[in-house]
Formats: C-alpha cells, sequence, structure tokens
C-alpha cells in the first residue's frame, strides 16, 4: 500500500496563498500588457526618421538627453491608408473638403514642437506650407525594390515634398509590377514621409525624434471622438463655397462650440482671411489648442479608458514612428496637454512667384524664407530650454474677449465687457480698396473688447470713417470710435434698428501697429504676453499664440 | 531524533526513499540499494540536485539575463526571455513535488520584480517623478508578462514531465 500522507493544513493554506500571490501578479501583470496592447495595437507605424537617421542630406545627429521633438503632418488627402478614395458623399457633405481630386498628398500642416525632459514649457514651431526650401534626396528601403535612390527635388513648397517623393516611388513600384494597392500607397507614403523629414529638417536644423500623421479624415474623427470643441474667432467668418473653393464656415466672432465637420471647416479655411494661410496656421494651432483644452476638461486626459477610446477611433487615421511610445509620450508631454505651450510660426521674408515645377511656366505662389535665420531660431529655442514653468494659470494678460451669442451655437467669451450687451448688432464695412481691411478691424476692435457682428464692403473711395448707431447704441458707439482712433463723431440714425451700429471704414482709418515677434529673439521659455503677439499681419507670419490664453481656447481670425 | 540517527536507522520506506524538509526538498537517506531499488522514481527529472538549486536557480536567471540584456542594449531582450524560460524549467525539474508548489508560484513575482529593478535602475535618463517611475513600471511589466507567460508554460510542461516519469512502472515487472 502507498504511503501517501496527507499534507498538513498549515502547508495547504502556504500552498494557497502562494498561488493566490502568483495568480494576482499574473493577472495584474497581464491586464497591463493587455491595455498598453490595446492602446498601440492597430495604429499604423513609420520606419521613415530610422530611415532618414542613415545620413545624407537632410539627415541630422540625433540629440543628446531626453526632450522630444515631434514633428505634426497634417496631409490633405481625401484617400485613406490603403490608397481608396475616401466615399464622395463624405468628403463633400460632411467634411465639406471638395471632391477626391483636390488636395493630393499636401502635408498643409507642419508643427514642430520641443517637449523639454525638464517638464519645462512646450515650444511649437508652424513651418507654412508654402514656404520655399530645398527638399533634398536619399536613400530609401523600399520592399520589392531593394534600396532606392531618391532624387533631390531641389527647391519648391515644403508641403509638396511629401507628394513629389511618394509619386516617385509610386511610379518605380508600380513599373517593378507591384499591384496591391495598400503595399502600394504604404510603401509608397513611407518615402513621402522621409521626404518630408529630410526638409523638415534640412530647414530647421533640428533632428525630427517622432512623426505623427494624421489625415483629412483624422481630424474630423478627433472632434467626433470628443463630441464637441469650442474655438474663438477675433472677427466673423464667413467662407462660401464658390467654384469649388472655400469651405463654407460661417461662424461669428467670439467663441463658438463647434461638431467635427464645422471644426474641419475652421481647420481648412484660407479664403476671406486677412492673412490667408498664415491664419489658417494660426487656426491650426488654435484648433489643437482647443482640442487638447477638451480634452482636459473632459477628463480624457486623465482617464486610460477615456484615452483608449478615443484612440480606437482615431487610430485608423494616424500614422505614428516605430520607435514611439504613446504611455512615454503621454508622460513627457504632460505640459503639452496641460496647456504650457507657446506655438510660433516661422518667419518668412516675402512671397514670390515661381515656377510651379522643373520647366514650368505655370507659376505659383511661395514664401520666400532665410533658412540661417530659421536655423538659427529653432535651434536657439529648442537648445535653451528655460527652468521647469509653474502649472499653467489663467493668464492675467489674457485681453478682454468680448462675446457675441449671435447663433445658438457660440457663448459669451469670458472676460465680456457688461456694455457690450447680446443685442448689440456691430457691422463694419470696407469703404476702401484695401483688402481684407474690415476683418482686420474686427480684430483690432475685438482686442480692444468689442465683438463685430458681420463684415462686408462699403463702397470704394470712402474718405473718413463713419459710424452710425440704432437707438441705444450711443455708447456703444462712442467706444467703437474711440477704439477705431478716427475722428469723425458717431451719427445717430434713425432708420438703423435699435441696439445696432454699422462702421464703414475710410482711408482715414491706420490699423493699429503689427507687434511681430522677432525670430532671434523669441524665448524657448517665455511665455508671450497676450494673444495680441498672435496678430497675423505682414509677413512676419503673425507672433506666439499661448495654449493657455483665453482658458486654453485662443482667438484667432 | 539526530541527524546521525537518522542515518543510523534507515527509513525503509519504499515510496519514500528519502526524508522530506518542510520546504518541500529532499535530502538522500542513502538507504540500502535494495531499498532504493525498490523505490518509485524520484518526483523529480534531475536526481541527485541539491535542495539549494531550485530556488536558486528561479532567482539567478532572470538577474544574469536581465544583466546580460543590459550589457546587449536592453534587459528585456532577448538573453532575460531564455535565460528566465530555461532557469524555470531547469528549477521545475530539480524541485520534488512538494517543491513545485512553492517553485511555480515564485516565478511570476521574481521575475516581475527583477524586471522593475532593472527598468527603475537602469533607465537612462533616470526616471524622475513618481509618474515618470510609474510609466517606467508599466515598461517593466509589458516587457515581462510574455516571458513570465512563456516561463509558466515550460515549467506546468516539465511538471507534467515529472508527473509522467513518476508513475512509470520502472525496473521491469514488478513481483
Amino acid at each position: 500500500m502507498r504511503d501517501r500522507r496527507r499534507p498538513a493544513g498549515g502547508l495547504i493554506a502556504g500552498r494557497a496563498l502562494a498561488s493566490l500571490l502568483s495568480l494576482a501578479v499574473v493577472a495584474s501583470t497581464g491586464l497591463v500588457w493587455f491595455e498598453n496592447k490595446q492602446l498601440t495595437d492597430g495604429i499604423h507605424t513609420s520606419t521613415s526618421i530610422k530611415a532618414v537617421d542613415r545620413g545624407g542630406d537632410g539627415s541630422v545627429p540625433p540629440h543628446l538627453g531626453d526632450d522630444v521633438n515631434l514633428l505634426l503632418i497634417g496631409l490633405d488627402s481625401r484617400k485613406d491608408m490603403d490608397g481608396n478614395d475616401l466615399p464622395t458623399q463624405f468628403v463633400e457633405e460632411a467634411l465639406h473638403a471638395g471632391s477626391s481630386a483636390i488636395g493630393y498628398y499636401n502635408t498643409n500642416v507642419l508643427i514642430l514642437l520641443h517637449i523639454p525632459a525638464n517638464g519645462g514649457r512646450v515650444t511649437a514651431y508652424s513651418i507654412p506650407r508654402d514656404d520655399y526650401v530645398e527638399r533634398p534626396g536619399g536613400t530609401a528601403d523600399v520592399p520589392g525594390l531593394g534600396t532606392v535612390q531618391v532624387p533631390d527635388m531641389g527647391m519648391g513648397k515644403i508641403k509638396e515634398a511629401y507628394g513629389d517623393a511618394k509619386t516617385f516611388a509610386e511610379n518605380k513600384l508600380t513599373a517593378a509590377g507591384l499591384k496591391d494597392k495598400a503595399k502600394l500607397e504604404a510603401e509608397s507614403r513611407e518615402v513621402g514621409r522621409e521626404a518630408t523629414l529630410r526638409a523638415v529638417q534640412k530647414l530647421t536644423g533640428v533632428h525630427v525624434d517622432h512623426l505623427a500623421e494624421v489625415n483629412l479624415v483624422g481630424f474630423y474623427d478627433v472632434v467626433k471622438a470628443i463630441g464637441t470643441i469650442q474655438v474663438c474667432l477675433k472677427a466673423p467668418a464667413s467662407d462660401p463655397i464658390e467654384d469649388g473653393a472655400g469651405t463654407g464656415l460661417n461662424l461669428p466672432a467670439g467663441i463658438s462650440t463647434v461638431d467635427a465637420a464645422t471644426a474641419l471647416q475652421f481647420v481648412r479655411q484660407r479664403y476671406h482671411l486677412p492673412n490667408s494661410d498664415l491664419d489658417r496656421t494660426h487656426r491650426q494651432q488654435a484648433f489643437l489648442s482647443s482640442v487638447t483644452h477638451t480634452l482636459r476638461e473632459k477628463g480624457v486626459l486623465g482617464d486610460l479608458g477615456a484615452m483608449q477610446r478615443l484612440f480606437d477611433v482615431v487610430k485608423k487615421d494616424i500614422v505614428i514612428d516605430d520607435g514611439w511610445s504613446v504611455l512615454d509620450f503621454a508622460q513627457q508631454a504632460s505640459n503639452l496637454t496641460g496647456g504650457n505651450a507657446t506655438f510660433y510660426t516661422l518667419p518668412i521674408k516675402s512671397t514670390a512667384d515661381v515656377p510651379d515645377g522643373p520647366g514650368s511656366k505655370t507659376l505659383t505662389s511661395v514664401n520666400m524664407v532665410d533658412p540661417a535665420l530659421i536655423k538659427k531660431m529653432v535651434t536657439d529655442a529648442f537648445g535653451n530650454d528655460a527652468a521647469v514653468a509653474p502649472p499653467p494659470t489663467t493668464p492675467t494678460s489674457a485681453p478682454t474677449s468680448p462675446g457675441s451669442p449671435a447663433t445658438p451655437t457660440s457663448t459669451p467669451t469670458p472676460g465680456a465687457s457688461p456694455s457690450d450687451g447680446p443685442k448689440t448688432t456691430i457691422t463694419v464695412n470696407n469703404g476702401t480698396k484695401t483688402t481684407g481691411l474690415a476683418v482686420k478691424s474686427s480684430g483690432a476692435l475685438f482686442n480692444a473688447g468689442i465683438t463685430v457682428t458681420k463684415t462686408g464692403n462699403g463702397g470704394n473711395n470712402v474718405a473718413h470713417t463713419t459710424v452710425h448707431y440704432g437707438a441705444g447704441a450711443a455708447d456703444q458707439a462712442s467706444r467703437i470710435q474711440a477704439a477705431l482712433g478716427t475722428k469723425t463723431a458717431p451719427t445717430a440714425d434713425k432708420s438703423l434698428p435699435a441696439n445696432s451700429i454699422v462702421v464703414t471704414l475710410g482711408y482715414d482709418y491706420k490699423l493699429p501697429p503689427d507687434k511681430p515677434v522677432s525670430p532671434t529673439s523669441t524665448p524657448s521659455g517665455a511665455s508671450p504676453t497676450s494673444d495680441e503677439s498672435s496678430e497675423s499681419s505682414g509677413l512676419n507670419s503673425g507672433g506666439a499664440l499661448d495654449m493657455s490664453s483665453q482658458n486654453g481656447i485662443p482667438c484667432v481670425y | 531524533m539526530s541527524s546521525a540517527a537518522r542515518a543510523s536507522k534507515p527509513r525503509d520506506v519504499p515510496s519514500r526513499p528519502q526524508t522530506r524538509t518542510r520546504t518541500g526538498t529532499r535530502t538522500h537517506t542513502h538507504s540500502s540499494s535494495s531499498a532504493a531499488a525498490r523505490t518509485r522514481p524520484a518526483a523529480l527529472l534531475l536526481t541527485g540536485s541539491p535542495r539549494w538549486l531550485p530556488a536558486a536557480v528561479l532567482v539567478a536567471g532572470p538577474v544574469i539575463g536581465a544583466v546580460l540584456g543590459h550589457a546587449a542594449g536592453g534587459y528585456h531582450g532577448p538573453a532575460f526571455a531564455v535565460l528566465t524560460v530555461g532557469s524555470a524549467a531547469l528549477a521545475t525539474a530539480s524541485a520534488t513535488p512538494n517543491g513545485r508548489w512553492w517553485v511555480i508560484p515564485a516565478l511570476p513575482p521574481v521575475a516581475w520584480l527583477v524586471a522593475a529593478t532593472a527598468e527603475l535602475g537602469w533607465h537612462d535618463p533616470p526616471y524622475q517623478s513618481a509618474k515618470a517611475k510609474a510609466v517606467g513600471l508599466v515598461h517593466a511589466t509589458t516587457h515581462v508578462f510574455p516571458v513570465i507567460v512563456a516561463a509558466l508554460v515550460t515549467m506546468g510542461l516539465v511538471s507534467a514531465a515529472a508527473a509522467a516519469v513518476r508513475r512509470r512502472p520502472r525496473g521491469g515487472r514488478r513481483a
């Protein structure tokens, strides 16, 4: 008979305890592993940064330390990741983005962020898409083709580096017999990313550590996943769709709560703006700020589950580099998500018309830049992180921003002057031949605490600015005249409805002087005094946009 | 009873050729060869291994793996995985059935602790804030979980093999 002693009770308890402890460790590590995997699974990744790091023109050695330079690429493509056209109805009706033929692979958003390891203020530079820059070629490892020499693409708009290189690779791959559309798209886009990275590094002189690429739908999906975001305009926006151009945006000045489609219109508008593309660049910066603000307000940034749900929605629209740890970034970018960030726009020298491609007789307008100045500006800013900044607070310098709830979706802006009641309708008409004067003056009035309801044209040769007001608006009319700095006293006009004012700008009106930010004095850790510095006028590309201004919803044109 | 007394008085229990300690490791009693021949096969695959071997191997494997991996560029590399799984197999094979009740549950916390210590200790630049350290622990956990699973599966297989060997009739037909 076998001698089988039953283990003592204590031994059984010990075994059970050890097993339970072990099970707990396995279960918790498994849960963490699963959650982390869920967070990153399904995200498209790119090896382009490693490819560019191999050397050649446009390659910059990685910097020391744990700072992160992140390039955000916004692609104006109406195609999905597999190269299929997005549904026309969706593009035209939901995105208001015209047909699938428009946009190609222009990188309409290029924002280079520097996230200091010391937790200091995040500095970001928007690169205007029409900057005329060198676009170096380089070697690219293309599966099926081996190592391919992508030719130097010479001078051109930085936004076209991606598309031009992609086209080159696509042609090569097609000639080599690759028929899989998804593979063709993926491989050729990699070459496009590498070209963009080389052009950006060549221009700025800093190494890009990580990249995030989002397409047109990505912007839409981000906001759709959040629900709505708030944006703030200095002047009412009206961008009708004409001849296939325009976005159809129609928003009042002040803060508005917008849905995904309107947010996309907000970020894409470039017509009917005082400075066209440069103002669009500021819209992009404000969009990022508003999204971050909303995520913070809704507690998404501190909730892993909520972040994961958001990620699940947008991961199909996003490409990140394969060395990017989402967790690390979430930890490193706490200042960015906390609003402790300042956006600048790289300066341009002038605009010029140049041939639209080698040998082309068609001219295209570009931004001429000073690469040496830009390189110095960016390397100085990124290489001299300020001490850790205190947590962002409501800026004391935030300008008074009156509200004008002209539509049900808009809400009064914090700091609104009590006298600027919602009932007062202010129309500013441009009586001169100066393009965009009414919008620019609306911005100036906004900075003075007066929100304009509508802008328009009021003749071509008005010499003196007039302010006409209806019953009950005399005080406000006087304030407007004082803010404009014109001499003609406001005039009561019985033909106008009560609480309405009509301003007609004449040649005697002078816009307030610009407050450009000197590129060489751009402080990496300094915080702009107010959003007045984000005036986007002239060729200085505008000043800084503080993510914490207006409580995280910076006002832009 | 003194050890000398035990040695002088062999425990001639057919099914238990060895005395067992509380921790489940065993000591050979060097009973008569005839008694040993009558016993069932040892409950371990590595007969004659010292009692400290399972515990030592279980800890040493992940530690050496992490050190080698660190020297090669990352503690959580193949060296860590191979040595952790290998040492888990060795520890299981050298443990008695009762010892396996302790060796197998010990593997997950040991491996996780080694990975966590390596992550927090060797990360360059060092993790500064508590939040950063928490992220570091998430990284360690993410790296080590598949290794833990592989090691547990291996331990399970070794245990099954040991049980099979134990149950297999040995030395021909019994009288």
